[in-house]
């Protein structure tokens, strides 16, 4: 066998491994379309409820089974991506005995491409969980912003932001819809019966934020969360503790990753041609 | 007038047609007496006031019962007796009732309490208040056609035939166009939820129960609570039922039959144990997905199944994301 059939041999398979992986990238958004994802997080917004543990359960799947583990009040957890379907969601108290059963309360139906926040709303002799649909894009040169209202110290509290009214006299576990915002730096003001409280937030173009009225031990406090940063970006965010800002980045392009990895592959190819090409033209010296 | 007409007339004559004339007119008004004494004799008066063709033939003082209108009465009685015991098992009791009073009465006689009733008077002009309504004889002459068109478009069972007809309806609050709005995409929650769950590989289920779960018969509490279930352990479906008799097209099953499915060799408690933990499961929901009613049955001497019963009407909306916050 000669090296020049082999250098050949390697160069082909180069160029199919490139095309190989060329195809995958343009065929993984419509795969990944076909497979169908969307995204959930939770919130744990009941002031008075202890910290709970949470299961989703898919209609078509045992095995697609999701545990969110001691989330407590003030707690929003990253999302979280999950097949497409309708799940029911469960609690149990957070450190239940195993043979504790989990108590149903309520159901999501994740439509492919979707987020959406199952928030814990309500005194704890109310409890409930309200499923509350996220919007990952924006009008165009515009912020998206939401009030949750879980505080249950203030039964209604009003937030303002450089004079627009985002939410007027919210009474305890509503939600307002989203508000289109013009971008920049703002103060939000929230003031309930006996309290108020500011913070700046920074919205960002195209960005999507929940402000979330909450009971600090002591006093009123608005945490901003960044729902999607840019069109179809990463939901992602805690306001206090809990999952963090760990986020899977939804929609993130797949393509680049990919065409990176054809290029690794086709460099690696090359030096391994360039190397057996280096012991033929010694050979030929050494003639 | 009359007198004035036939004296000018008899003026006129001379005398012996006068007298011809006067004997005619006697014979004429004996003849009318005679004919009016003997009807009268034959018809009694009618009574002054008839409320209803039920109520006009036992006011037939004196005459022999008609054996038609005794069979009727029994008809509607019967009927009344069997949706009464329907709604006393099947209704939530935190469900209120509308009836007219002879209905009310049977409910509370069946032991629904006074609290969960609302009493449909003569003056009342809809139901609305209620969550079912029971429709007699005297609902639907009261109501009229806006019972079925506007008020109550669904029927949760049905008893009796004809005028003794009794029928569970339930109650559209928002008006018969938004709740069938409402039934149908409920339908089609249902219909994907059943089949999603067939495809789920730890649910156990037969021909008849696929189908019907296919066909998103099945109450969506129970799809619910049985995807959980399955999340947790195998679930093994035997039978889903009660429609209700004469109910209407979407309307839910409310009601299933769980067997035990094949246990490993040395599974702890066994069968038993399996069925426990199923019921255990069952009673430690919460409302809307709390059961009415979860018990053990044995079915044959070898079978024993747990039947898990949600109240009626079905809650309407809890698959999907209908009531999602956007």
């Amino acid at each position: 066998m000669t090296m020049r059939p082999i250098r050949t041999r390697l160069i082909k398979a180069a160029a199919a491994c490139g095309i190989a992986v060329a195809a995958l990238a343009f065929a993984a958004p419509a795969a990944s379309a076909s497979t169908g994802h969307g995204w959930l997080r939770l919130a744990h917004l009941s002031p008075n409820t202890p910290a709970v543990d949470v299961y989703l359960y898919s209609f078509g799947n045992p095995d697609a089974r999701i545990v969110l583990k001691h989330v407590a009040y003030g707690t929003v957890s990253p999302y979280e991506q999950v097949a497409s379907g309708e799940y029911t969601v469960a609690m149990r108290g957070a450190g239940a005995p195993a043979s504790s059963k989990p108590v149903l309360s309520t159901t999501v139906d994740v439509a492919s491409g979707d987020a959406y926040t199952v928030a814990g709303m309500g005194p704890e002799s109310g409890l409930r969980l309200q499923i509350l649909r996220d919007k990952l894009v924006t009008p165009p040169g515009r912020a998206l912003v939401r009030v949750i209202q879980a505080s249950l110290n203030q039964q209604q509290v009003t937030v303002t932001a450089a004079g627009k009214v985002l939410a007027s006299k919210l009474a305890f576990s509503k939600v307002t819809s989203y508000h289109s915002v013009a971008p920049g730096a703002w103060t939000v003001h929230a003031a309930g019966e006996s309290e108020t409280t500011n913070v700046s937030v920074n919205l960002a173009a195209g960005s999507i934020y929940t402000l979330v009225v909450l009971d600090d031990p002591s006093h009123l406090t608005i945490d901003p969360l960044e729902d999607a940063a840019g069109s179809r970006v990463a939901p992602s965010g805690a306001p206090t503790t809990g999952f963090g800002g760990t986020a899977p980045r939804p929609g993130a392009p797949v393509l680049p990753w990919l065409v990176t990895g054809a290029a690794g592959l086709l460099l690696a190819a090359g030096g391994a041609a360039r190397l057996l090409r280096k012991p033929r033209r010694a050979a030929a010296h050494a003639r | 007038m009359l007198a004035t007409t036939l004296r000018l007339w008899l003026r006129r004559r001379s005398g012996r047609e006068r007298r011809v004339a006067a004997v005619a007119v006697t014979v004429v008004v004996l003849a009318a007496a005679a004919l009016i004494v003997l009807l009268l004799a034959r018809h009694p008066a009618a009574p002054a006031a008839a409320p209803s063709r039920s109520g006009r033939a036992a006011q037939r003082g004196g005459s022999p019962p008609n054996p038609a209108s005794q069979a009727a009465l029994a008809a509607a009685a019967a009927a009344r007796r069997q949706a009464a015991a329907w709604v006393a098992s099947q209704v939530s009791r935190s469900s209120i009732t509308a009836c007219d009073p002879v209905m009310c009465s049977a409910l509370q006689a069946q032991g629904v309490p006074a609290a969960s009733l609302l009493v449909l008077g003569p003056s009342a002009t809809d139901p609305l208040g209620s969550a079912v309504v029971v429709s007699t004889a005297a609902i639907r002459s009261q109501f009229g056609a806006r019972l079925s068109s506007v008020y109550a478009p669904t029927v949760l069972a049905a008893f009796g035939t004809g005028t003794a007809r009794v029928e569970v309806r339930v109650t559209a609050p928002d008006g018969s166009v938004a709740y069938l709005s409402s039934l149908s995409s409920d339908l089609r929650a249902r219909i994907a939820g059943g089949t999603h769950l067939l495809g789920n590989s730890n649910i156990g289920a037969t021909g008849p129960v696929r189908q019907q779960l296919a066909a998103g018969q099945v109450d969506a509490r129970l799809l619910s609570n049985l995807v959980t279930l399955a999340g947790l352990e195998r679930v093994q479906i035997v039978s889903f039922y009660d429609g209700g008799p004469g109910s209407s097209a979407g309307v839910p099953l409310r009601a299933v039959e769980l067997a035990s499915p094949p246990l490993r060799p040395g599974a702890r408690g066994g069968q038993l144990g399996y069925l426990n933990s199923v019921l255990a499961f069952v009673r430690a929901q919460r409302a809307p997905f709390l059961a009415s009613s979860a018990t053990l049955q044995r079915i044959s001497p070898r079978q024993v199944v747990v039947r898990i019963e949600f109240a009626a009407p079905s809650p309407l909306g809890l698959l999907g994301n209908d009531g999602a916050a956007r």
